[in-house]
């Protein structure tokens, strides 16, 4: 009979075990903290712990939004996407969420966050001329009216009027994925109306 | 020699059971790639987390037990619809691992080792299940729903629909068939919180019971082979678990099963 190696460890055993350890790598950078950032939550969402708490990640407000404004995160919560579509505050979202996560609103207070303009990225803020781009000035003239021209010709937002809609960050020319950081590209993100502080 | 002597005495072999049809793993799995184009396409506004079926609403009763744990508060039209797919439950058994869940195709694919359920698996999946509501009240999140085969392909879909991305889907998959592999036991069987919680609803699911033909049937494995739950049919007696795939009357030699539309001890 032909003797059998007595190694203590193996090719199976190996595996498996990598197998293992690769799988709870992996679980782990899927369930990672959270970034510095919190995600925007969609209009109607109460605060981000109750939200998480109540939320069943069943897609109903991201298949009923007509503006594709609605996206998943990595763990499956919804979070407002202004890189696909900005937010009409028409309420189908809060429509269809079968949960309490999402309660109706009134769309003429109702705020998602702040757009925040990147003065190095924005087209506006860097050439000299008076009537560059502007496409987001456009775009929110029909809106909400919050984002005006200087004497220069660069662009600012009212944090007051603005109520995060995102379409000015759809509409925004620069690239969206520049340093490969898909947030960081556009000139004008949306910050969440508590990292701003109002 | 019992065998032989067995099968002199038994009945020719059947041509066809009552069932019998080959393409019984094609349909399942039209079935279930139509269900996902239908809600990636929000011809059906829902997920299998919750789904709107006229003024139905049917929801995961995981889900809803997961959410009442972890927020601490009840919605009424949520509980209706955990009611009406305990219903479901009761009517077709645990078809939904089978018919539905796209883990089925992923995981538990072939005939797995130990197959045997083991002694205390009843007990087991009261634990898996009680570990994830309780997971869920602790953490104030269903953790589960992270994980959930079924929800994150429902979530895939519904982004694919919408312009968004399937990477975390394929992530999610990817751990998940690393744990299996990891472990060497078969998630849909073993592991699934889902499966566990349906396998112990669908005890007292009476409809469309699979049964051997007792005179046609010459006891042996290839039904233990051929089903992912590892049910043999001559020797179990509870078949709470069979998730009516219909994968035993495709491998049957002999034709000798049947499904009983209703089966009153």
């Amino acid at each position: 009979m032909k003797k059998q190696p007595d190694s203590k460890f193996s090719r199976r055993e190996f595996l498996r075990i990598a197998g293992g350890a690769s799988s709870v790598g992996l679980l782990y950078w899927l369930l990672r903290p959270a970034q510095a950032s919190a995600a925007l939550l969609p209009p109607g969402a109460q605060d981000s712990t109750i939200f998480k708490a109540i939320c069943i990640r069943c897609g109903k407000c991201v298949a009923a939004c007509e503006q594709k404004a609605i996206n998943f995160d990595e763990a499956g919560f919804p979070f407002m996407d202004a890189l696909q579509g900005w937010c009409d505050f028409s309420g189908d979202c809060t429509k269809a969420c079968p949960t309490a996560a999402l309660l109706p609103f009134n769309p003429d207070i109702a705020k998602i966050g702040t757009a925040v303009i990147d003065t190095d990225r924005c087209i506006a803020w860097n050439l000299t001329c008076q009537l560059c781009c502007g496409l987001c000035i456009r775009v929110c003239d029909e809106l909400q009216q919050a984002i005006y021209r200087d004497e220069d010709g660069n662009p600012h937002i009212d944090p007051v009027r603005c109520n995060g809609c995102g379409a000015c960050v759809t509409i925004c020319p620069r690239s969206a994925y520049a340093d490969g950081n898909p947030q960081r590209g556009k000139a004008v993100s949306i910050q969440s109306v508590n990292s701003v502080g109002l | 020699m019992t065998t032989r002597i067995i099968s002199a005495t038994k009945p020719k072999r059947r041509k066809k059971s009552k069932f019998q049809l080959k393409l019984w793993p094609t349909v399942r799995f039209v079935f279930t790639i139509g269900f996902f184009i239908l809600i990636g396409t929000d011809i059906w506004n829902g997920s299998t987390c919750v789904v709107d079926i006229g003024p139905v609403q049917i929801a995961c009763p995981l889900g809803v037990a997961q959410l009442i744990a972890a927020s601490r508060k009840i919605i009424p039209a949520l509980l209706v619809g955990a009611l009406v797919s305990l219903g479901l439950i009761f009517f077709f058994g645990r078809a939904f691992c089978s018919w539905i869940c796209p883990g089925r195709w992923i995981f538990n694919r072939g005939p797995v080792k130990n197959s045997k359920p083991w002694k205390y698996r009843a007990w087991v999946q009261r634990v898996i299940v009680g570990g994830v509501v309780g997971a869920a009240f602790v953490c104030h999140n269903p953790i589960f729903c992270t994980i959930c085969p079924a929800g994150v392909v429902c979530r895939g879909a519904i982004a694919a629909g919408n312009g968004g991305s399937v990477l975390p889907t394929i992530g999610w998959y990817t751990m998940l068939v690393g744990a299996e592999w990891a472990t060497g036991r078969s998630w849909c069987r073993d592991m699934c919180p889902l499966g566990a919680a349906f396998s112990r609803i669908s005890r007292w699911n009476p409809f469309l019971k699979i049964r051997r033909a007792e005179d046609t049937c010459i006891p042996c494995v290839a039904c233990q082979r051929a089903c992912p739950e590892g049910l043999n049919l001559s020797k179990d007696h509870d078949f709470s678990t069979c998730t009516k795939c219909l994968e035993c009357i495709v491998a049957c030699p002999r034709g000798a099963v049947d499904v009983e539309l209703l089966q009153i001890n």
